[in-house]
């Protein structure tokens, strides 16, 4: 029962994420799932805890949503952002000849699309034509510097070997 | 039953920062990957054991429980190992922070040149996993891949319809 209220609430949340979608928000597809999935989640949360207490039941409800929305959101970032997804998503209408890959695929529009994100999401911005590195790109780039030590991936810059 | 799990959760990633990190299999993708997902498994089975164990104290909803939590953590954990080992956009802040030092216009030849090579590497994975096959100089998709391909297709239409000011 706990666990059946928590797919409902999630199937919900996919529903809403969908419509978010399709308004015209300045807000990237992580925040918009945020925007619906917080709100339900507490909601979910307090009638879990109503219903069943603080048992098993009642956290497992919790945990699961939570598991499936962490799950969601990697998946559509996966697919808006892999090279292995983009490929398979182009090859879904017709075989494409090996030669002819690299005009259907191309890397130097795979770096815009990402540099277009990052100045969407306030990472980077623009002045007077020159790109620039906000407080914000600066704060991300540390955090993610130190951890590159923490997790023995060297000191250097990103090798673009990870997910994106 | 659960605060033995959430110390053996505690003990995986104390047993990582205080020494494992170091290990060099633990630095490779399959190797944290494989550290994640035995870990998983050996979970799941305890698990299983204990609902049957304590059906009325655990049951199945205790089994969900705990392996929706080692799930988040080990997303979680899979997914910033992942980001910190070198993404793009990582990539594209540290040209930008650098060309702003030197007061010169950032160069991103380096990184078309890391999607070129990153593209190759994906094909060769993707025929591994028998989602596309090569047939002369063609690249088309098996029918494991046709059904991913669908299902990829289905989500990118859901959360990407195309609205104007999307991230």
């Amino acid at each position: 029962m706990a666990i059946l209220l928590a797919i409902v609430v999630f199937a919900f949340a996919i529903l809403l994420h969908g419509l978010a979608m399709r308004s015209p928000m300045r807000l990237d597809s992580v925040r918009r799932f945020l925007l619906v999935g917080i709100p339900l989640g507490l909601a979910l949360a307090a009638a879990s805890l109503n219903l069943f207490g603080f048992t098993v039941q009642g956290f497992a409800a919790i945990a699961f949503y939570a598991l499936l929305c962490e799950l969601y959101m990697f998946s559509f970032t996966l697919v808006l952002s892999s090279i292995s997804a983009t490929l398979l998503i182009m090859l879904r209408n017709e075989p494409i000849d090996t030669r002819a890959l690299a005009s259907v695929y191309d890397p130097e529009e795979m770096v815009q699309l990402r540099l277009n994100r990052l100045l969407n999401n306030g990472f980077l911005d623009k002045v007077q034509g020159q790109l620039i590195v906000t407080a914000q790109g600066m704060n991300y780039h540390r955090a993610f510097t130190t951890l590159r030590v923490f997790f023995g991936h060297g000191h250097g810059h990103g090798q673009g070997q990870g997910q994106e | 039953m659960l605060t033995a799990f959430a110390a053996y959760l505690a003990a995986h990633l104390a047993a990582y920062i205080a020494g494992l990190r170091r290990l060099a299999l633990l630095r490779t993708e399959k190797g944290i990957f494989l550290y994640h997902f035995s870990s998983a498994v050996f979970t799941g089975l305890a698990a299983v054991v204990a609902a049957f164990s304590y059906p009325e104290d655990f049951g199945f909803a205790g089994c969900v429980l705990v392996l929706s939590v080692h799930g988040i953590y080990s997303l979680s954990f899979l997914e910033l190992w992942s980001l910190a080992q070198g993404g793009y956009s990582l990539s594209i802040i540290a040209g930008v922070a650098e060309a702003e030092g030197k007061g010169t216009a950032p160069d991103f030849s380096a990184l078309t040149a890391i999607g070129e090579g990153k593209l190759a590497g994906r094909i060769a994975a993707l025929e591994k996993l028998q989602l596309i096959a090569k047939s002369g100089e063609h690249l088309g998709l098996t029918p494991r891949g046709v059904t991913v391909a669908r299902m990829l297709h289905g989500l990118r239409q859901w959360v990407d319809p195309g609205v104007p000011g999307r991230g």
